[in-house]
């Protein structure tokens, strides 16, 4: 199974609903956002003015940067597949993909909010809560989950709910019979570039060929550069860099070198 | 000098790496200085097995524990040790801890690049504090490096590795790895060769 989500754009209206929707549904602070809509254009393109949305998420991608970037301690997790009742253990940081639904979620708790999985999406679909901080994190990462909790009470996600023009559609892309699967048939496809090709499990579609030639503009044409260092640093345990500061501070540790005067005479 | 101030508009991120990246380069600054009991004690060793343990660096982890335990007066084994490295082993064996040695073609201390060093300092607002050591020393340059990611001047940082401490820093690395027996300096000079060459 993979959950997947297909946005006509054909019947989006632009009218941001689920954004509001989102952001209600999971206290989402005002000045985040776990999804976004985008207008484009108008522009001209090969078949004349267009003019479209790009309401865009998380993609929940086959290949997920996020996930491989996160230095947070690995746990060993068990997940379950409700159908069959099978169950894998695999060891997991702070985000990983459901290895069932093909989902990427995000263990808030153990998150350290160094922001090294945003930095890694290409769609810049996380953010970095700072008003979350405590004493083990810089604050919490956060991202559309596709209303997992509320999916699994058989609701569909708030966005999809909320959209009245019913430009969202959610399901599992791989059952053939599923809306979702239809509209992947019909020609729905992921934005991605010559560079960005991991596999977004949200999916557009529309028929005009000047709204998907500025859909696909909109699309990264390339993958974030993360920083080898920062995620080190951030992989350093507290006690390290505790330990690191404190040998710093006797005094010792850049006792060698002074502000120069040539500075303070230019002052 | 030991603190460096940060801009206020740094994001919460960019503050702690600054902060840590700045904390790590003074600890390895530390580890290029000439022992002494100030600092060459139980807890700077804890630290440096802290570092290997959180990086996973297990083998070098284990060979620093062994050294420890087998070496009763550690601070006179270092002593020994870095003269020995540093300064006064036979011809061809030395590895002197300085830019110029190196970079400079006749082998000489206090050329060229020393000078080139010390105006990059300067430059950024920083001298040397004394003149016991010429400005290339790797220590100061550690050291330099410290307070540039202590008030996150990254470009600036970046910069003195690409221009000045990586050119030679390379050649003492692979030197060192030839000549140097003592798991310390090992360690230590893989390390900072480990944290100065990542944003190459």
């Amino acid at each position: 199974m993979q959950y997947g989500m297909v946005i006509d754009i054909d019947r989006c209206v632009g009218c941001h609903a689920c954004v509001i929707a989102c952001k209600a549904e999971w206290e989402v602070p005002a000045q985040y956002s776990r999804d976004w809509v985008h207008r484009l254009g108008p522009a001209i393109t090969s078949t004349g003015m267009a003019y479209t949305y790009y309401p865009g998420l998380c993609n929940h991608c086959d290949s997920p940067p996020c996930v491989p970037a996160c230095p947070a301690e690995k746990v060993n997790a068990t997940f379950k597949d409700k159908k069959s009742g099978k169950t894998v253990t695999m060891e997991i940081a702070a985000t990983w993909k459901d290895p069932f639904n093909g989902t990427v979620q995000v263990d808030r708790e153990r998150c350290i909010g160094c922001g090294a999985c945003r930095d890694a999406c290409p769609y810049k679909a996380r953010y970095v809560d700072e008003g979350l901080k405590d004493e083990n994190s810089l604050g919490k990462v956060d991202k559309c989950t596709y209303c997992m909790p509320r999916v699994a009470e058989g609701l569909e996600p708030a966005c999809v709910q909320t959209c009245l023009a019913r430009a969202r559609i959610f399901g599992d892309l791989d059952d053939p019979k599923s809306e979702v699967a239809q509209y992947v048939k019909k020609g729905a496809v992921g934005l991605t570039s010559k560079a960005v090709q991991i596999g977004p499990n949200g999916r557009y579609y529309g028929s005009k060929k000047g709204d998907m030639e500025l859909l696909m503009q909109a699309a990264p044409q390339e993958m974030p550069k993360v920083s080898l260092r920062r995620s080190l640093l951030t992989q350093m345990s507290l006690t390290a860099k505790h330990q690191i500061k404190e040998i710093g501070l006797l005094g010792l540790a850049g006792a060698l070198l002074v502000k120069s005067f040539q500075e303070e005479e230019e002052k | 000098m030991a603190v460096h101030s940060l801009p206020p508009d740094q994001d919460d991120a960019s503050v702690t790496e600054a902060a840590t990246l700045s904390s790590l380069y003074s600890f390895l600054a530390l580890t290029m200085r000439y022992p002494d009991p100030a600092f060459c004690n139980e807890p700077f060793f804890d630290t440096f097995e802290s570092l290997l343990a959180s990086l996973d660096w297990p083998s070098e982890l284990a060979e620093l524990q062994t050294w420890r335990r087998q070496t009763p007066d550690r601070l006179d084994d270092l002593r020994t040790a870095y003269t020995h490295l540093f300064i006064t082993a036979a011809p061809g064996g030395t590895i002197p801890p300085y830019a110029s040695v190196h970079l400079d073609g006749d082998g000489t201390m206090y050329g060229r690049t020393t000078e080139r060093t010390r105006d990059f300092y300067r430059a950024c607002g920083f001298d040397l504090l004394s003149e016991t050591e010429p400005a290339d020393h790797l220590q100061f340059e550690l050291e330099f490096l410290a307070a540039l990611a202590g008030e996150a001047k990254f470009d600036d940082e970046e910069r003195f590795l690409q221009i000045l401490f990586r050119p030679w820093f390379a050649q003492f690395q692979k030197k060192s790895m030839q000549e140097a027996r003592h798991p310390f300096y090992k360690v230590s000079i893989q390390l900072i060769d480990f944290f100065t060459k990542e944003e190459q």
